[in-house]
């Protein structure tokens, strides 16, 4: 059976190569989602491991387990429990986390105590023996610690570290012999209680009596060691012993009470594994657990984990948009192999049919196709895999819609979840190559003489009329969306209908099954009324063409279905990321906004803040120069302020709050950002209208909704600081201004404050002169256009290099860098650059080999052409006749049900990527480039596909393509 | 006497693998003008590679075919197709219509190539089926026809534009006696009717009666003429 199967494997071992590439790639892109998803949030993961400990300089992967003993209060249950702990934390807790410890201690500290200098010793007993409130001789509160690691963690900035061992002396207090223990402090403590280096200190309890305990001598003054810091502490109000001796000659002695231990430990996040996240969070609350299990005298913390859960559900939500991403792909795929499985049928027909007749039973048959199947399915299923980490590495360098950039390599990983995805695929795809082979196996000898060239009957799919209900689901599917869109009014995190991304897959392959329905019909027309001034090669292809065939509609629809999913793919990632770009461009309406401050670092390096009109002349020179810089195309200044807003001559009227911002009209519209549909006109119309009318106003829809004003009518306007009340006729009503948010307001650093009104969002724009002229003095931003290419950090360098100091900033650029850094959003661009580049290779594979085998199975046909006198020059006039009929009319059709479910359905995108609402209108954009792309491959395809048909037709033997047709 | 063909000294070798196949040694033959040649011969006697080179399909590797006197063995293909659209037709064993197309359509897409008048395909595709007698059926497809159906739309496709000869290889291989019969009846009819030049091959001996002119080939080698 397996020779046979091998054999027939062998025999058509092109065609089971395209299938072979289709199936490989479907497993590779299906099991580079998860390894994608997690390789990805695992390089975000470090990052903000990273970016924490930068910016707090606390390491990030620690974890701490308290101890407080004081509810004990035999002190020999303590130093129990404190063992059984130890060890439970030392050999088992700690060591569950796979990750290095980077270090760690264990921290035994006692309560308070008192010291006191031993040289005052005499004179302090005197003191208190004259029961003096407040003797004179200095006492100092002090904790005694024992910590371990302490040697390697911080450095002696003067005197010695300790010793390990006590040694003994004369004490010159009781004259007896004995021990004299070396501690090393903080300078902060030596500081705050007077200590001196090589001192030696008596340790008092003043309870009941005063009981002198033990004398102390300080070696040493330590800190820490600077790159130690994040991750190692101490507390510098303590003195620190040999951890050992501290335990041995002190806690276990009972000399000291044990109060409170830490045990903490400090992971190498570089080594933690998203994949490990599950693992960790349940090995932490099996720890938990136990601690409740073993008397709780124990609390402990976990520094990352949240942060382990929030990826947790991250990598979910991401792994959840790249399989929607992915499924028109897939769909596309399965129709590609299940064309190459049909193909393969045809050309095993003649097989098929003698070993029926040979006694081959219908369940033998298929055995062979389930052997031939399963065969592929695991070679694609184990090189699809392989494939799948080199396409995670490809994704991993991918920035935006195919682009790429040189990115630090990325983590990824064969996880159980890739191989399980890859499974399920390959699965589905060992019963898509199955189809057609259920249906052979119905084959007989005698239909196969009969039908050898029956003219297929009407396909399944028409006779269920799948095209109508695929068309009228995916119809109804987005009429829903945008009900539901309405009812959300996009708050943004709405729970998204996932139907609706089968939706678009459904709707293209609707529409190219029902023009597939219509197609034939449409041929036939123009055959029949043409058909009397054709030539045989346009007769001939026509009725090729026209008279069914299902093989012939299955390579147009999956021409039309792999294009058309391709484009929706170019412009939804093109509307994703430009519809980005474009709110934060909105909300930042300029490229640069900064407030020059008013401090000064003066000569003794103090902060001090300037006022008066020194300033304004000062910063006044520095708008100049930063307006005169050849980084910045343009400068101009912008007031906001919020302000009370009136009917003007109303008294008692409504009055409202809202944003009054300053602008001048020539320069504003040189610096500011808007996009064409935000408006009904162009900006520039407003603007004009201002620079002409400077003591007009503009006023937004709301305002002027709430105040019942409407243009020509005056309102006028109250700041508070500014004594004036402006009154100011509208010129005109707006329902949006760059950097204007329906639902927050303006965005920008607003000046002051108003008060009573605050929560209504509407804004009013004037001329800055006519803010300025009724305030005198008034604070305003600095708007720049950066000249081309000039990048923010140069623009900072700048100031910094011209000693202009702001108080504040917003780059619009860095923000838009550091949303497109969002996992969610890098993970839609290398998936859908991973769908576009796996499905123009699958279009031009089956394009390819489509057309091959059509040709080749008519080889009988085309010697008989040529035996009734076509030329072959009229032989490859047919072909193109076919081509232009079939895969020219398919190629146009996908380009266009590309486009229209492009605008149709990539607003969907709305919902996945709205933050906080609809700040502008979402968009659809598609990029010239991307259509190239696919002119481009659909040109290779063609002329790869017609040179290799071209080459086939001249080398055609006619005698022997005649002697081919006898059996 | 008219002999519409005439070879002289034809070989033709096929070259498989390092052997070298002699598949025509010297072959000297003469057709007449309307009649009825039967080529016979076992398979691989070598009879379809002479019809093959005689219809202009394949080119001899030696020696010269004459058609109406002229040498056709070294003229370009594009005269070779003309000669084969306005004079020739071809019948092959295998049924060999278009699939899509319907009888009428098969006959008069030959006459399309063949480059008849317009006004003419009607006509001339009528008369042709009326001729094999399958007016009644020209609305079919082909794989609504029998077997000998089929094959007679083929010979009717192959005499539509009325051409000087038809060769026939083995158009009988696939039918039963009977219907075999029938077809190479059809051939004399056709001949002694029409003034038809028909060359068949065949390796049913029970043909041979009908002929007016039977050619034995042997390896390769005319064994017997009569």
């Amino acid at each position: 059976m397996f020779r046979l199967v091998l054999r027939k494997i062998f025999n058509n071992k092109w065609l089971v190569l395209c299938l072979l590439i289709g199936s490989i790639l479907a497993v590779a892109v299906v099991s580079s989602i998860p390894m994608y998803s997690s390789g990805m949030l695992q390089r975000m993961l470090i990052k903000d491991f990273e970016t924490t400990q930068e910016e707090t300089n606390i390491h990030p992967a620690t974890y701490e387990f308290i101890s407080s003993w004081t509810n004990l209060n035999v002190l020999e249950d303590r130093i129990n429990l404190f063992e059984y702990y130890d060890k439970k934390i030392k050999e088992d807790m700690s060591k569950k986390i796979p990750m290095s410890i980077l270090t760690d201690y264990t921290l035994l500290g006692t309560s308070n105590y008192l010291s006191v200098d031993v040289r005052g010793w005499d004179l302090y007993l005197e003191e208190v023996a004259k029961e003096l409130m407040f003797p004179s001789t200095r006492l100092n509160r002090i904790n005694i610690y024992g910590m371990t690691n302490l040697e390697t963690n911080v450095k002696v900035i003067s005197g010695r570290m300790y010793n390990k061992e006590p040694i003994e002396t004369t004490n010159p207090l009781t004259g007896k012999t004995e021990f004299l223990y070396e501690v090393i402090v903080s300078s902060e403590i030596m500081k705050r209680n007077n200590y001196v280096l090589n001192g030696e200190y008596a340790i008092i309890e003043a309870k009941n009596d005063i009981e002198y305990i033990d004398r102390f001598k300080i070696v040493g003054v330590i800190e820490m060691q600077e790159d130690k810091s994040s991750y190692y502490t101490f507390d510098s109000y303590g003195l620190y012993m040999d951890a050992d001796i501290f335990y041995n000659n002190f806690i276990k002695t009972e000399e000291y009470s044990l109060d409170a231990t830490s045990w903490y430990y400090a992971y190498n996040y570089y080594e933690l594994l998203l994949t490990e996240t599950q693992n960790i969070l349940t090995q932490f609350d099996d720890n938990g657990k136990w601690i409740v299990n073993n008397y709780g005298y124990m609390k402990h913390r976990m520094s990352f984990a949240s942060i382990l859960q929030d990826y947790m559900d991250r990598a979910s939500r991401l792994s959840g948009l790249l399989i929607l991403l992915v499924i028109p792909v897939i769909l596309m795929i399965s129709f590609y192999v299940s064309m190459i499985a049909q193909l393969i049928m045809e050309q095993e027909k003649n097989e098929i049919a003698m070993l029926e007749s040979r006694g081959a039973s219908r369940k033998q048959i298929f055995k062979i196709y389930f052997y031939e199947s399963l065969f592929i399915g695991i070679i694609s299923f184990i090189i699809g895999i392989i494939t799948a980490i080199f396409l995670c590495r490809l994704l991993g360098a991918s920035n935006g819609f195919m682009e790429f950039v040189n990115r630090a390599h990325m983590e990824i990983n064969l996880s159980w979840e890739a191989i399980f995805y890859g499974f399920i695929c390959s699965i589905f795809f060992i019963i898509m190559m199955l189809f057609p082979a259920i249906k052979a196996s119905k084959f007989t000898i005698v239909q196969y003489k009969q039908g050898k060239d029956i003219i297929s009957k009407k396909p399944f799919w028409q006779k269920l009329y799948l095209d109508i209900i695929l068309l009228a689901v995916s119809l109804w599917a987005l009429n829903n969306y945008n009900t539901f869109k309405d009812s959300i009014g996009l708050s943004g995190d709405g729970q998204i209908d996932y139907l609706i991304f089968f939706a678009v897959t459904f709707f293209i392959l609707g529409l190219s099954l029902v023009i597939m329905r219509i197609y034939p019909f449409l041929i036939n027309l123009l055959f029949k009324s043409t058909k009397r001034f054709m030539s045989p090669p346009m007769y001939a292809a026509f009725t090729y063409v026209g008279r069914g065939g299902s093989m012939k509609q299955f390579i147009m629809i999956f021409l039309i279905l792999a294009l058309g999913v391709g484009i929706f793919n170019a412009n939804s990632a093109r509307t994703i990321n430009e519809n980005l770009v474009d709110i934060v461009k909105h909300q930042f309406a300029t490229d640069v906004a900064i407030t020059l401050s008013n401090w000064v670092v003066d000569e003794n390096n103090e902060v001090v803040v300037e006022e008066g009109s020194e300033v304004i002349t000062k910063n006044l020179l520095k708008y100049e120069k930063i307006k005169s810089s050849e980084l910045v195309d343009t400068a101009t200044k912008v007031a906001s302020y919020k302000a009370l807003i009136k009917k003007y001559n109303t008294y008692g009227g409504a009055a409202l709050g809202s944003t009054i911002i300053g602008i001048t009209p020539e320069d504003y519209g040189k610096v500011v950002w808007t996009r064409d549909d935000l408006l009904t006109v162009h900006i520039n119309f407003y603007l004009n209208l201002m620079a002409s009318h400077p003591d007009g106003v503009i006023v937004s829809s709301f305002t002027a909704n709430e105040l019942g004003v409407n243009p020509g009518d005056f309102i006028s306007i109250e700041v508070p600081d500014i004594d004036n009340v402006i009154e100011a006729p509208i010129l005109a009503v707006v329902d949006n201004w760059p950097g204007y948010n329906p639902y927050t307001g303006f965005d920008f650093a607003t000046n002051r404050t108003v008060t009573s009104d605050d929560v209504s969002f509407g804004f009013v724009v004037m001329h800055y002169d006519l803010l300025l002229s009724n305030a005198g003095d008034i604070d305003y931003m600095i708007w720049l256009k950066k000249n081309e290419g000039v990048l923010d950090s140069e623009i900072n360098t700048f100031l910094s290099g011209n000693d202009i100091t702001i108080s504040y900033g917003k780059y619009a650029d860095f923000e838009v860098s550091e949303q497109k850094k969002d996992p969610m959003v890098l993970g839609m661009n290398g998936m859908l650059t991973l769908d576009f580049i796996v499905t123009m290779i699958i279009c031009g594979a089956g394009f390819i080999i489509f057309w091959i085998l059509s040709i080749r199975q008519r080889v009988l046909q085309f010697g008989i052409f040529r035996a009734m006198g076509l030329s072959k020059k009229e032989l490859i006039l047919i072909i193109f006749w076919e081509q232009l009929l079939i895969s020219a009319v398919a190629i146009i059709l996908g380009i266009v049900i590309g486009g229209i479910s492009s605008d149709v359905f990539v607003p969907l995108f709305e919902l996945i990527s709205a933050q906080s609402g609809r700040l502008i209108e979402f968009k659809v954009f598609s990029f010239k480039e991307d259509y190239y792309r696919i002119y481009i491959i659909v040109a290779a395809m063609i002329v790869i596909g017609i040179s290799i048909i071209g080459r086939f037709i001249t080398h055609i033997k006619m005698d022997q393509a005649v002697k081919l047709g006898e059996d | 006497m008219s002999y519409i063909y005439e070879t002289k000294g034809i070989c033709r070798d096929f070259i498989q693998g390092r052997q070298t196949i002699h598949a025509l040694k010297d072959i000297n033959i003469k057709i007449e003008e309307g009649t009825f040649t039967i080529l016979r011969g076992t398979s691989g006697s070598g009879k379809t590679t002479l019809m093959n080179i005689l219809g202009g399909l394949d080119r001899p590797t030696s020696g010269q075919v004459l058609f109406d006197k002229k040498e056709i063995t070294t003229i370009s293909d594009a005269e070779r197709d003309m000669l084969r659209r306005k004079n020739i037709g071809f019948v092959f064993q295998s049924v060999a219509l278009i699939s899509v197309m319907d009888a009428y359509e098969n006959v008069e897409f030959g006459l399309r190539v063949s480059g008849a008048l317009r006004k003419d395909w009607k006509q001339l595709t009528r008369s042709s089926l009326i001729k094999v007698g399958l007016e009644k059926r020209m609305n079919h497809k082909p794989f609504q026809l029998s077997g000998g159906e089929q094959q007679r739309v083929a010979i009717s496709r192959a005499i539509a534009n009325k051409p000087r000869i038809v060769f026939a290889d083995e158009p009988t291989a696939e039918l039963d006696t009977h219907l075999g019969l029938q077809i190479v009846k059809l051939f004399k009819t056709l001949v002694t009717e029409s003034g038809l030049t028909i060359v068949m091959t065949t390796h049913d001996p029970s043909m041979i009666e009908i002929a007016d002119h039977v050619i034995s080939l042997e390896d390769g080698e005319v064994i017997d003429e009569r």
